[in-house]
């Protein structure tokens, strides 16, 4: 670069008139490092501006000097700078406060200071420890809802699961249908029966059937040459639709009775809920 | 203004760094009155200029660390945290409130004026030197180092294009330079 035509551009003068910007700034001290010529020009134009200030000199105004020097014992002792002593210091007049004074004074101020910066900490502890807390709870309560509704996810799946098997066995022509009709006091009740022709399977439905009082099940008979022969009991709480029963390989017709739990041998005729042909 | 050799300024600087009382002293009594001067010059009101003058000192001695010789002496260090702090105040709201003038641009005229009653017969060679300068020198020099306008915003008080503030800026020193001689 032209390090004359630089000299001569005003940018010198800029820089010492306090106009030039930030980027003009960072790159005139950077050639300034790198030329003298630069450095040299820059210095003699902070000489005129130095010199013109001092024209403008004023004495300050009596006692100002007492004053400025409070304050610069106040930025010693505040700031624990340690304030180094001067041989000759009891020539000035600024070394004439009191000693006590300004070691009360220095030890006040970092004890404010610490004190302040204690409290300040205590409440910036309680306040992320209440924080972390809350987080914790919400956490907690998060995890807890993501269980359950991971729960209900199987649930469904599951019940799922089971419409599809009870669809397939509707729609599966080798299933041989039996609607069990409601008998005498129990007319319009209504059980579903699933007789697979290849296996003899037995699938019962008794969603329609009132819930047995206690100690008592349902009991479904296949009545097979006139006989009643047990087919199983109906367990009303597994949740299942159709419950697979014993294996029947020949019947006329099938009628669900209220027995004791577990069954009993032989049916009890008046506790007939319903049946049918198949 | 005693000047320094380039020995005794880096010993003063040594000294000012350890907080050294008498250091200070030293600076207030060499340089109080030139910052004084350039505060008073930008404020022109003695109450505001004191305090200024106190940030002043303040100021040093807690960024002599930051000072830097290789891009100025300590002077123009400290006139320019004199100039920052003072233009600082006179921009300040609040500042001009109790006085008649409404624009920043008011004051680089009235000023001058205002400003050779203050000085008293010590400066009697302040006056003649202004107003030896050219006009648009004096604006220029007043916006920038008094006012600490903005290169843009010279440009606009002066009805000039930007490119030339600096070229003008170098012109205003060069006469100021041969009228200071």
């Amino acid at each position: 670069m032209d390090v004359q035509q630089y000299i001569s551009s005003g940018i010198i003068e800029a820089y010492v008139l306090g106009i030039a910007s930030g980027e003009e700034v960072r790159e005139l001290e950077l050639l300034s490092a790198q030329h003298p010529e630069i450095a040299a020009a820059i210095e003699e134009q902070q000489r005129l501006m130095e010199d013109f200030a001092s024209s403008y000199h004023l004495p300050p105004p009596e006692g100002l000097k007492e004053s400025i020097w409070d304050k610069l014992e106040q930025e010693a002792t505040g700031k624990a700078v340690p304030f180094p002593a001067a041989p000759a210091a009891q020539e000035q007049p600024v070394t004439t406060l009191p000693q006590a004074e300004t070691k009360t004074r220095r030890l006040y101020t970092p004890l404010a200071a610490a004190v302040a910066l204690l409290v300040i900490s205590l409440v910036f502890n309680v306040m992320s420890w209440q924080r972390t807390r809350s987080s914790e709870h919400e956490l907690a309560a998060i995890k807890s809802q993501q269980e359950n509704i991971l729960a209900g996810n199987r649930q469904l799946q599951q019940q799922m699961e089971q419409n599809r098997k009870h669809m397939a066995m509707m729609m599966d022509p080798a299933m041989k249908p039996v609607h069990l009709a409601g008998v005498g006091d129990h007319v319009t009740n209504n059980a579903m029966l699933m007789w697979d022709t290849r296996t003899k399977d037995v699938y019962l439905s008794l969603k329609d059937l009132p819930k047995p009082p206690a100690g008592k099940q349902y009991q479904l008979w296949a009545i097979v040459d006139g006989k009643p022969v047990d087919a199983g009991v109906y367990d009303m709480n597994t949740g299942e639709m159709m419950q697979k029963m014993k294996v029947i390989p020949a019947a006329q017709m099938f009628a669900i009775t209220l027995e004791k739990e577990g069954g009993s041998p032989t049916p009890t005729l008046t506790e007939m809920y319903v049946a049918g042909k198949v | 203004m005693p000047p320094f050799s380039a020995n005794t300024e880096e010993e003063l600087i040594a000294l000012l760094k350890t907080r050294d009382r008498q250091a200070y002293s030293y600076l207030y009594d060499n340089y109080g009155g030139a910052l004084y001067g350039i505060i008073m010059k930008i404020l022109n009101k003695e109450e505001a200029a004191k305090d200024v003058l106190q940030e002043v000192f303040v100021k040093i001695w807690q960024h002599i660390e930051s000072y830097d010789a290789g891009k100025g002496r300590l002077y123009t260090w400290m006139l320019n945290i004199a100039r920052n702090a003072a233009i600082d105040v006179f921009r300040s709201a609040g500042f001009n409130k109790d006085k008649k003038i409404s624009t920043l641009e008011n004051s680089v005229y009235t000023d001058t004026s205002a400003l050779s009653t203050a000085i008293r017969t010590d400066h009697m060679g302040l006056k003649k030197l202004v107003e030896g300068l050219k006009e648009e020198h004096r604006r220029i020099i007043e916006l920038a180092y008094f006012n600490g306008y903005t290169q843009e915003e010279i440009a606009q008080a002066l009805n000039m294009p930007l490119g030339t503030v600096k070229t003008r800026a170098r012109a205003a020193l060069a006469q100021l330079k041969s009228l200071m001689n």
